[in-house]
């Protein structure tokens, strides 16, 4: 384990832990960090302007970055514990979701039916079916198996069921990927910041942990904030959402998917749009421009 | 997505995005805030998190287009009022030109406020740069993904640079007056003027304007070859260079010598090109040296060469850089460098036929006495008659022929060298000329044979090994020009014959270096004849060595016994009518059987028989007119009643003659009449020897009677009895037996002789052909026969086509009818 690459890896995690020879420093809500312009720079363009001399960022060496408890917040602001996990990916390469439970997210029960149905479970293959039933027992459960789904992630290369089944014994256990609307954040957070390695860990991590836990409640947060926090055109994380609705259209009957698709009009139209089996939405548009006064016309009906 | 209508959006946003608009514009009022501080240098104090944030925000409210339109509506605004004023307020009255073009202004004060100028506008442009920039970092996710790329519209920072380029550049100053476009144009190539004429200038304010131009487009779809600079500078920039560089090379073709103007123009191109990269663009260097070249060169190539002080100038006196000057530039132009190569042509074939002309003149001017510095002058010359001097004259012609086209060919090809870098085209070109005036002169074959001839007997003497190497890589060089080698060869066989016969080549071993340098150039059948002649020379030194030792087997030893020298030749390898001097050309007598006296027959016989016993079947012919002899003269009276003998060296009729007064009293004369009929020597061949025996000076062995210069019927001869000389041996020399010009008689002899070898060789060279191919349609069998022929001469067309005639008649070859194009058949 001391190819070069892991060596540059441990030693980025060293300068990261210790703050050593840090020339800039990025602020957001409770957080601060102190880190290095070649790292950030390196994987984020839009770092360059701040770290350059032209603003006040570059003269003071500090940025801070509205978070969303702040006043007058809006979309356009940060989770602070999203732009924590973002600078953790500068210099891992990797970010630590936190789990589930540790999320303010409002308790809502779901209805009997849903966890009686066996086609839910054959449509969710693997380990994963069990966490997929997503009751409060089975979290719980999944906690014990502490940073599983990190270390699955960083030994891709088909190592998986071991360190798996290495990992669940030892370690405390917990699903952390399952945390969906942290990906959302992060992956909207990635976005902002031009940081496309980061996007696109996050659309992946976002999709797993969909597929585990489509039936938490958590998951109308997330689509919510694929929506709203995101520019249209970046389609990774919304198609995503839109084949977890529609694969599973149980879900439409929840309350807090319900709100949410009536409020993004963007939302229920790709549902739509889905439903009917047309192609998908970001090729449609490279088509046929024809077709948007379509989309008008379907949009305003809703 | 698409475009939305602001109605509908209004529409559709009733619900969940309420005051939307009011939100917008806030936020706009806070980047539009940010953005005039920036464009007033004022960006330290903003925060750039804010900014971007903000103008994220209005991208995720998809308001996209709006702010892409009010910040294109911003940049208009800044440049269209702001800027544009400032740069305008820079457009002081020098700049401002009067009707014609011109200004009225001096060009100090043009200058100072052209750069006034070209500083406003690069701030201006080097400002836009930096605020558009900073701009597009703010609005990164407008440009780069979201709006731009899904709208086809160009991205914020092409738009504002067409806005620039339409606001600033393109905006006239006043309604009718030009635009800052031209205006620019014209400071800048004023500005070029004024360095062209040596002013200084500030080439690198000009190169950033430039580089403006060159990063301006002329349309918003910012096409790669539609720059601002390609488009419009530099169209300009060309056209107004032809004019004056067309204008420029007119004067100095005027008011200079080549020498300077070809100096001129390689300054000019390279000052062309060092003001591409200082001050324009590199780009340019290409366009503009063509152009340079074009006017300068490619359509002055001409004037220049033609110029007074122009090829022909440089070439007589020597001037090999002006000439290196003249090929550098036209090698710019074109690789094959017609001009010069014509030049060269043309003056080498005037130089030639200057000397064809002067060798021709001086070989028909009247007989008068050579000049005394004459190196070439035969030293025996004085003593002979008029018409030998005459021939001699020629023979000095002839040397100082080859002398010049040697000098000739030495000259260009020093030039080549030193002035054109041995460049194949031009060397190609100018042997070729050699070789047309070289052939373009009709005694070329026999004037190169001559020069050779004169240095075999004496210009080599005294010299050393290398000398004699380049005097003859000399004659080589010549030959290998001449087209008509067949006549050389035959000039040369008669030559080289008679130094043979005559010993008068200094060296046998430096002939027989040029035949096999012959041979290496003309090849093995060209030189076969002449070594034959050689070998015949060893085995008749062989035979006569035989000869004398078989007679001492004799035992018969007779001291007063006469030794015999030979040389046994064969008669289809000698031209023996070289020694057939022009008036006994085939008389009647020329036949008849020489008288010998008994002592010389008896030898004669002796000869014939031990020759017939080695070699039997074989006739010898006695060539007497080609003999001499050398004979011991006792002479009674000779200084003071003194006797003396001389040994006496002379021809064998010379001989022959002597031999007739050792049978007479001393006192007896006999006419010219009774010594013809005694010993039937040819008359002319008598008349000349008696005139060497009788009337040269130094060999004055007969007296005449009466004492005349020439040999008349009825003239008597007698024994000098107190002839003196003061050397014990004496040389009697015999008239014409040199190697001279040849006569107009003998010349239309060989000639004649020479189309007859000609014409067999056609027939010769038709038949191996024929013989070959069977049939063969005219036009090939004449190529093919020329081509065959060429290593030996040029064939002229009308003798081949005689020739096919005669072959035709004789039944070698036949018409076919029936061939589309005229064809011949073989016939076995």
């Amino acid at each position: 384990m001391s190819g070069p690459v892991e060596s540059l890896m441990q030693g980025l995690a060293e300068l990261y832990e210790s703050g050593k020879l840090s020339d800039f420093e990025i602020s957001c809500g409770r957080y601060t960090f102190n880190v290095h312009k070649a790292v950030i720079c390196a994987q984020s363009k839009y770092f360059h302007v701040p770290c350059g001399r032209e603003y006040a960022e570059g003269q003071r060496g500090s940025i801070k970055l509205k978070a969303v408890e702040e006043s007058d917040d809006d979309e356009a602001c940060d989770d602070p514990e999203a732009v924590k996990l973002m600078v953790q990916f500068f210099y891992h390469l990797e970010y630590d979701a936190k789990p589930l439970e540790l999320m303010p997210v409002p308790e809502e029960p779901l209805e009997e039916h849903l966890a009686e149905a066996p086609v839910i479970d054959d449509s969710v293959p693997g380990p994963w079916s069990i966490h997929g039933l997503s009751s409060r027992k089975r979290m719980n459960r999944c906690k014990r198996c502490g940073r599983r789904g990190l270390e699955e992630d960083r030994s891709y290369d088909g190592t998986r069921t071991t360190t798996t089944t290495s990992k669940s014994t030892t370690d405390e256990c917990k699903s952390l990927d399952g945390n969906v609307v942290m990906h959302a954040k992060v992956f909207a957070a990635a976005v902002k910041y031009q940081v496309p390695a980061l996007q696109k860990l996050a659309t992946s991590k976002f999709r797993r942990a969909a597929e585990i836990n489509w039936k938490d409640s958590s998951f109308a947060e997330a689509a919510r904030i694929a929506y709203t926090t995101t520019p249209e055109c970046v389609r990774d994380i919304r198609d995503t959402v839109v084949k977890t609705i529609s694969d599973h259209p149980i879900l439409l009957q929840r309350t807090s998917i319900e709100s949410t698709v009536k409020d993004i009009a963007a939302l229920n139209f790709e549902l739509l749009h889905k439903a009917y089996g047309l192609a998908a939405m970001a090729e449609v548009k490279d088509v046929d421009e024809g077709l948007d006064s379509l989309e008008y016309g379907i949009r305003d009906i809703l | 997505m698409a475009i939305m209508p602001a109605g509908r959006m209004a529409n559709g946003c009733k619900k969940g995005l309420n005051g939307a608009d009011i939100d917008f514009d806030t936020t706009w009022g806070i980047l539009e805030k940010a953005f005039h501080e920036i464009h007033t240098k004022n960006a330290s104090a903003l925060s750039f998190e804010e900014l971007y944030r903000n103008a994220y925000k209005i991208v995720l409210k998809k308001k996209g287009e709006d702010l892409y339109n009010k910040v294109a509506q911003f940049e208009e605004n800044w440049l269209g009022n702001t800027v544009r004023a400032r740069i305008v307020k820079n457009l002081t009255a020098p700049l401002m030109l009067d009707g014609t073009g011109r200004t009225l202004n001096t060009q100090t004060e043009r200058r100072d406020a052209g750069e006034k100028f070209l500083k406003s506008l690069k701030g201006a442009w080097e400002d836009h740069q930096v605020c558009m920039g900073m701009l597009t970092d703010v609005l990164m996710y407008m440009k780069d993904r979201v709006y731009c790329t899904d709208h086809r519209q160009p991205s914020i920072y092409a738009k504002s640079m067409g806005l620039f380029r339409d606001q600033i550049l393109r905006t006239p100053v006043r309604p009718g007056s030009p635009n800052l476009l031209e205006i620019l144009t014209r400071i800048i190539l004023d500005q070029i003027q004024m360095d062209r004429d040596g002013e200084a200038i500030d080439q690198f304010l000009i190169k950033s304007n430039v580089y403006m131009l060159e990063g301006l487009y002329d349309s918003d779809q910012e096409v790669e070859d539609e720059k601002l600079y390609l488009r419009s500078f530099e169209l300009d920039f060309l056209h107004s260079s032809a004019v004056f560089y067309r204008e420029e090379g007119e004067r100095l073709l005027k008011e200079s010598d080549a020498g300077t103007y070809c100096r001129h123009a390689k300054r000019r191109i390279d000052e062309e090109n060092d003001r591409c990269r200082s001050t324009l663009s590199e780009s340019t260097t290409p366009k503009i040296q063509r152009v340079v070249e074009d006017e300068l060169i490619r359509h002055k190539m001409k004037g220049l060469i033609e110029m007074e002080t122009g090829v022909s100038f440089m070439v007589e006196n020597d001037k090999f850089h002006e000439l290196s000057l003249v090929f550098d530039l036209e090698a710019r132009v074109d690789p094959r460098k017609p001009e010069l190569t014509r030049a060269m042509q043309k003056l080498i074939t005037e130089m030639g036929t200057n000397i064809n002309n002067s060798a021709i003149a001086a070989s028909q001017a009247p007989a008068q006495p050579a000049p005394a510095d004459d190196a070439a002058e035969d030293a025996q010359g004085k003593s002979k008659a008029g018409s030998a001097k005459a021939i001699n004259q020629q023979t000095v012609a002839a040397l100082k022929w080859v002398e010049d086209i040697l000098g000739l060919k030495d000259r260009f090809d020093s030039v080549c060298k030193a002035s054109f870098a041995s460049d194949q085209t031009v060397s190609t070109a100018i042997n070729r000329s050699m070789a047309d005036v070289i052939n373009a002169f009709s005694r070329g074959s026999e004037y190169i044979s001559l020069f050779i001839d004169d240095n075999m007997k004496k210009g080599i003497k005294n010299k050393s090994e290398a000398e004699i190497d380049a005097t003859l890589e000399k004659a080589i060089t010549i030959l290998r020009y001449l087209s008509d080698k067949d006549i050389f060869e035959t000039y040369y066989k008669k030559h080289l014959c008679k130094r043979l016969l005559l010993n008068k080549s200094q060296s046998i071993d430096v002939e027989k270096q040029m035949i096999s340098r012959m041979k290496i150039e003309l090849g093995n059948s060209f030189t076969l004849k002449l070594e034959a002649m050689f070998k015949d020379m060893t085995l008749s030194e062989e035979l006569a060595n035989g000869y004398r030792a078989h007679v001492k087997n004799l035992g018969d030893a007779d001291p007063k016994r006469v030794d015999l020298g030979i040389n046994v030749l064969t008669a289809m390898t000698w031209p023996l009518e070289a020694f057939k001097g022009a008036s006994e050309h085939d008389g009647p007598e020329s036949r008849a059987q020489v008288i010998y006296p008994p002592s010389i027959d008896r030898v004669r016989l002796g000869f014939e028989r031990y020759y017939s016993d080695k070699h039997s079947g074989r006739k010898l012919t006695w060539q007497t007119n080609m003999g001499d002899a050398d004979m011991k003269g006792t002479f009674p009276k000779s200084k003071g009643g003194k006797p003396r003998t001389h040994d006496i060296n002379c021809s064998t009729y010379a001989m022959l003659i002597l031999l007739l007064f050792n049978e007479l009293p001393a006192e007896r004369s006999i006419s010219l009449e009774e010594i013809q009929v005694r010993t039937n020597i040819p008359m002319s061949d008598l008349a000349r020897n008696l005139q060497s025996l009788s009337v040269a000076p130094k060999t004055r062995l007969l007296l005449k009677e009466p004492m005349s210069r020439d040999v008349n019927p009825g003239d008597r001869f007698s024994f000098n009895e107190s002839y003196k000389s003061e050397y014990i041996k004496v040389k009697v020399g015999v008239v014409s037996a040199g190697n001279k010009v040849e006569g107009d008689r003998e010349r239309k002899e060989t000639e004649k002789k020479n189309n007859d070898s000609r014409g067999f060789a056609i027939e010769a060279a038709v038949v191996r052909i024929m013989k070959q191919r069977k049939e063969l349609p005219h036009a090939q069998l004449l190529t093919e026969t020329i081509s065959q022929l060429s290593a030996q001469f040029k064939p002229d067309v009308n003798m081949i086509k005689k020739r096919i005639e005669s072959l035709i008649e004789r039944e070698y070859l036949e018409r076919i009818e029936e061939a589309p194009v005229p064809s011949y058949r073989y016939l076995a």
